[in-house]
């Protein structure tokens, strides 16, 4: 059997190329998708990558239904969508001269490129092509030691285990899996109706990167993590257009878990609600853009990150319908002339919003019922008086920040600058949102005792709050900072501020439970390894069945005999006539269940049952002279294999 | 170097013939003269006052007597000569085709071929099938554009210019080759939906293959048919006597055969450039030597302009012709990986293959009584703007000649199904499409998509030699686009319909429907090209005033 590199290398080599597609699928490709709009700063390639993943996420729903999802309709569309620009160009020539110009324009084009591309490589070369400026680094320096320490915190338990966190890790699995290899059935809302956002982008990533999902989720998860803090960096930066708010956001929301309540477990895991929460600042970046400059795509863009939202999770809808209508009604109040940048935003939300909602309705339409397990925690109600009040740091702090950006804009000074502007009303808009979010938690509970909101809704009132945090010290500190012999003082006082606080509350690496067995998951990886996909068989409990999508049959114990009969001839289903079948089978034994698993009794019980059914299968079997082979043996797993080659 | 003695006029009248210029008006008679070095000198001691009025001397007589002067007298041969002169045509246009034929046969035959071989699992021939694919496309534009490039430089006797520049073209060709592979290799390590069984033959044959078809490029561009049919043959020969010699008998057959193959495949290109360099030399021998012995080049932003529509064409062109294969290797569901080579496939369309050849033939007749048409034509338009009823002629020739494809593709196609039964009635050989419905399936498709595509060749030629590539372009890219969406759909979506009314019992047939493509597109490519000759030849006066 082929051998794998130890796990954390097989971790950090599946990251890499992970992050290699994810640079192209949505920072590349999307400068091809969207030729009019181009721009080089971090604000244009947000607006672009938003409006893809929207876009791309609906494909996916669009292309699973008329059961075309695959690779090859995925790259004609992309050939189709760059080439139409070109083909409509060489329409509007007429006669063969004016086509031919219009081929030499191309090439003109493609000879400029190629040299941007070479002067870009030759400025490389000569150092970088970037100007390092004593500021400049000491900005990156405090971009990146609080980034590395949130790095740290989320990465290092998927590097120690192999096992993806959480019970929702199966579902996980399982939805984008099914969808990945649905070639000819639809595959939505096999367990009823649910928003499939995240599904969708894994099984796109799936599709192209094809990495196993046991990697996919132990390298997807941390790096949602960790884009949590990065992403909502830089669209506090696009907001304010202020360093020192990004700087802010990322030492106070990604590292600083015992001040504010992040739910750093999460950020370890893979799950819908935070891939949702990715989308939240960016909404508010994008909503107090278009309100300040009136620039189309802001609210564009604004709206396809509400709508993205929608297709996500409904928590991070909500909370993006905050992000959204609070800053956009604030700054309309601060700048009444602009009303018309409301409702435009208005127009385009609502719109975004009901292309967000129409594959739920879809699914609505088509009888299917809701997915039963979240439908019964959407309803479920908290103790009564089990109320307690919003954190008083928090509240502080964002009445705070909106104090601060209202001072700032009532100052004519601060509106006529441009730096400034921009950072007082996102540390004013931000800060009324984070009030609206803790209100939305803490106060409307009160009303409405809604245990998701209370459970689920601390997060992204966290990072409202965070944010217009790091926004209004941005504004604070602006005055110094734009100074450049003050930089330094104020950065190094920001450095050690950030220190002197993870002293005081070191920063902790997270260790999320777990249900899938360590060795199971790292012996399956090697088989699959060996095998091409649908050659081999897995003879294990219900988790094998989510193992085994795509990649290999599944057979439970429990079915040996029953429906299967495993014997010399091959592997014969009862149920489906034909010859047998003899792919390379391996029986996963669990000889003890994983110790988080203890949590869930009645779970671990039917697994143990199942694992007690096969070990007697296999005695049973090894006394009729079945070649099976032990494989692996450790004290919590055997593996057998059963070849007939 | 200027003229001497008497007889002026019928003088310059039989250089310009020699130099196969036919002049557009005395100005034009003029400059040609002083190209050649004349003057006014040489104008008075023909008893002209100057060049000019020796000029319009001559062109006046051109025109007076263009008949006698310019028309070509059709040469006086027997009907036994002409048909014999028309079955060298055809054969050469047959061999033509031969290679493609040739390799395909030998892969049925004896499980070889340069690059094929029976014994290889599928993940390996997926791999070498990428290989061919990609190579095609990456070479395929360069070797149209350098046979266009040297066609015409030969026809003005630069022979050693068009050696140079026909190298340069390869050495383009090479390193494009490169680069294109190493992005093969990222994306492909990027997105890595093949295995790596796959991906190793792919960039183990890539190198080989582009080598192979730039230097059998060559020879095509030296219109060496015989030749490069013969070259392919032997590089087949040599691998099989390889692969069964004492020399590789202690290695495991697969090695072997990777190894023959590897010396098959560059015997070929070493084989194909000597002879091209040969062939160049014996053509440029007692050719002036270039500019006074001086080595001039090529103006190549100038070169760039003037081919990169045939460099496109060939791009699009090899495109279209494995848009289906790739269409139905890919059909999700049938393999473990993104692509999944078919022999069945395969072996329809190395039998469609046969289809071709009658054809081309034909082609080739076609394209010479055009040429010899036009050529007739040409000074008479010229000169005397004398077009009676050309256009009306040139369409009737068009439209026999494509009837005559149509009708040779028909006969191929009855011949190779008698040919099947002959075989698997002798038991002689396992005949696929007669005892495979996939195999069958591809077959029926392609020998129609391969006989139109015939017909759209002899389209294209005829617009080359008009000088009108675009519309050949044009066709192509809509073949390419048509091709796509047809095969797409009905590898996808047509297996549905039959599943649903229960017609067929197995599922697997879907993707040889991806063969409809290859019908689609070549039927618009056929129509499309068909469509720009005919609306070329409408106005053929002008074209020929054009072109002179």
């Amino acid at each position: 059997m082929a051998d794998l590199p130890v796990w954390p290398l097989l971790l950090v080599r599946s990251l890499v190329h992970l992050l290699a597609l994810i640079a192209v699928v949505f920072v590349i490709l999307p400068g091809a998708l969207w030729p009019n709009l181009p721009g080089r700063r971090l604000s244009d390639y947000l607006v672009r990558a938003v409006g893809t993943t929207f876009v791309l996420v609906l494909l996916v729903y669009l292309l699973d239904l008329i059961r075309l999802y695959e690779g090859l309709t995925l790259g004609l569309l992309v050939v189709g969508v760059v080439a139409v620009p070109v083909i409509r160009r060489f329409r509007s020539l007429s006669g063969d001269e004016a086509y031919s110009a219009g081929w030499l324009d191309l090439l003109d084009r493609t000879a400029a490129a190629l040299s941007r591309w070479r002067d870009g490589v030759a400025a490389l070369l000569r150092g970088g092509g970037v100007r390092f400026t004593a500021a400049g680094l000491m900005t990156a320096v405090l971009l990146t030691v609080p980034a590395g320490v949130a790095a740290w915190e989320r990465f290092s338990q998927a590097l120690v285990r192999v096992s993806p966190a959480f019970s929702d890790a199966e579902v996980t699995m399982k939805w984008y899996r099914l969808l990945q290899t649905s070639y000819d059935k639809v595959a939505l809302y096999v367990d009823g109706i649910y928003p499939l956002g995240l599904y969708t982008v894994l099984s796109l990533l799936g599709k192209l990167s094809d990495l196993n999902a046991v990697l996919m989720l132990q390298a997807m998860g941390p790096l949602q993590g960790l884009g949590l803090v990065l992403l909502g960096a830089a669209a506090l930066y696009v907001a304010t257009r202020q360093p020192l708010a990004a700087v802010v956001y990322i030492w106070l929301y990604g590292t600083m878990a015992d001040w504010v309540p992040v739910n750093l477990d999460r950020h370890a895991g893979l799950n819908p609600q935070e891939f949702g929460l990715l989308f939240i600042l960016p909404v508010a970046a994008f909503t107090i853009g278009y309100l300040l400059d009136g620039e189309r795509k802001h609210a564009l863009a604004g709206a396809a990150a509400l709508g993205l939202t929608v297709l996500i999770h409904p928590v991070a809808a909500i909370f993006a319908g905050l992000a959204a209508v609070v800053p956009a009604l604030v700054l309309t109040l601060a700048q009444p002339s602009h009303w018309r940048r409301l409702a435009a935003l208005a127009g385009w939300s609502v719109a975004a919003c009901a292309l967000g909602g129409l594959p739920l309705l879809a699914g609505r339409l088509a009888g299917l019922p809701w997915h039963s397990a979240s439908l019964d925690y959407a309803v479920k109600r908290l103790d009564p008086g089990a109320f307690p009040p919003p954190p008083p740091a928090l509240t502080a702090l964002a009445l705070l920040a909106t104090i601060v950006g209202l001072a700032a804009w009532a100052t004519p000074a601060v509106r006529r600058s441009e730096a400034a502007r921009y950072a007082a009303a996102a540390a004013l808009a931000l800060g009324a949102t984070a009030l609206a979010g803790l209100a939305l938690t803490w106060g409307l509970v009160r009303v409405l005792p809604l245990r998701f909101l209370y459970d689920r809704g601390q997060d992204p009132a966290a990072m409202l709050v965070t944010g217009a945090a790091g926004a209004a010290c941005a504004l604070l500190l602006l005055p110094l900072w734009s100074r450049r012999g003050w930089r330094w003082l104020v950065s190094g006082l920001v450095l050690a501020g950030m220190a002197a606080a993870w002293v005081a509350s070191p920063p902790k690496a997270v260790m999320p439970y777990r249900v899938f067995n360590d060795a199971t998951l790292y012996q399956y990886l090697r088989i699959d390894a060996a095998h091409a996909p649908g050659t081999w068989g897995m003879v294990a409990g219900p988790d094998g069945y989510t193992l085994a999508i795509g990649r290999a049959f599944h057979v439970y114990p429990h079915e040996l005999g029953a429906r299967y009969r495993i014997g010399p001839d091959g592997l014969t289903d009862q149920q489906q006539p034909g010859p047998p079948v003899k792919p390379d089978l391996y029986f996963f034994v669990d000889r003890q269940p994983p110790e988080d698993l203890a949590l869930m009794q009645e779970r671990a019980n039917a697994r143990q049952a199942e694992s007690d059914r096969l070990a007697a299968w296999i005695d049973q079997a090894m006394g009729t002279g079945l070649p099976l082979q032990r494989v692996y043996h450790d004290p919590t797993l055997d593996v057998w294999e059963l070849s007939w080659r | 170097m200027g003229p001497e003695g008497a007889g002026g006029v019928a003088q310059v009248i039989a250089r310009l013939r020699e130099m196969g210029a036919v002049p557009l008006d005395a100005w034009h008679v003029a400059a040609l003269l002083e190209m050649e070095g004349w003057s006014d000198e040489d104008a008075r001691r023909l008893d002209y006052p100057d060049l000019f009025a020796l000029a319009r001397a001559a062109y006046s007589e051109a025109v007076r007597a263009v008949d006698r002067t310019f028309v070509p007298a059709r040469p006086a041969r027997t009907l036994l000569r002409r048909l014999a002169t028309d079955a060298w045509r055809f054969l050469r246009g047959v061999m033509f085709a031969m290679p493609m034929v040739i390799s395909g046969w030998a892969s049925l035959a004896v499980g070889l071929s340069l690059w094929a071989y029976a014994g290889f699992d599928v993940p390996e021939a997926t791999g070498i099938a990428i290989a061919v694919l990609a190579s095609f496309l990456a070479t395929g534009g360069f070797t149209q554009a350098m046979s266009r490039r040297g066609l015409f430089l030969i026809s003005l006797r630069q022979t050693a210019l068009a050696r140079r520049t026909a190298l340069q073209f390869v050495a383009a060709g090479i390193l494009w080759a490169a680069v294109a592979g190493i992005g093969l290799g990222l994306v492909l390590m990027l997105v890595p939906v093949l295995r790596w069984e796959t991906i190793r033959m792919a960039l183990l044959y890539y190198p080989y293959l582009c080598l192979i078809w730039l230097f059998l490029g060559l020879l095509y561009m030296l219109q060496r048919e015989f030749t490069f049919t013969a070259v392919v043959a032997a590089g087949i020969g040599v691998v099989y006597l390889l692969v069964h010699s004492p020399l590789l008998a202690g290695l495991p057959v697969h090695t072997a055969v990777l190894i023959a193959h590897a010396v098959g495949l560059t015997w070929c290109a070493a084989m194909s450039g000597a002879l091209a360099l040969w062939f160049f030399a014996r053509r440029a021998h007692g050719e002036a030597p270039e500019s006074g012995g001086r080595r001039i080049s090529e103006h190549w932003p100038s070169v760039i302009i003037q081919v990169y529509p045939f460099f496109l064409y060939g791009l699009f062109y090899f495109a279209f012709l494995f848009t289906d294969r790739v269409l139905a290797w890919s059909v999700p569901g049938l393999s473990p990986q993104a692509l999944w080579f078919t022999g069945r496939y395969e072996s329809g369309m190395t039998w469609a293959s046969l289809a071709l050849l009658l054809p081309m033939g034909v082609v080739e007749v076609g394209i010479h009584r055009f040429v010899g048409l036009l050529f007739r034509e040409q000074p008479g338009v010229v000169l005397a703007a004398r077009s009676p009823d050309l256009g009306r002629r040139v369409i009737r020739l068009w439209r026999r000649l494509q009837t005559g494809v149509i009708a040779a593709g028909a006969l191929a196609v009855l011949l190779t199904e008698l040919l099947m039964h002959l075989l698997v009635r002798t038991g002689t050989l396992y005949v696929a499409p007669l005892l495979d419905p996939v195999s069958g399936w591809v077959f029926g498709w392609a020998a129609v998509g391969y006989v139109l595509l015939a017909g759209g060749l002899l389209n294209v030629l005829m617009l080359f030699i008009t000088n009108q590539p675009w519309p050949a372009v044009r066709a192509t890219v809509t073949a390419l686009a048509v091709s796509l969406a047809v095969g797409f759909v009905a590898s996808r979506f047509w297996y549905r319909c039959f599943a649903a009314t229960g017609c067929t019992p197995d599922t697997l047939l879907r993707y040889p429907q991806a063969a409809a493509g290859l019908v689609a597109g070549a039927l618009v490519f056929w129509w499309l090209s068909g469509r720009a000759v005919r609306r070329a030849l409408d106005g053929a006066d002008y074209l020929l005033y054009l072109n002179a």
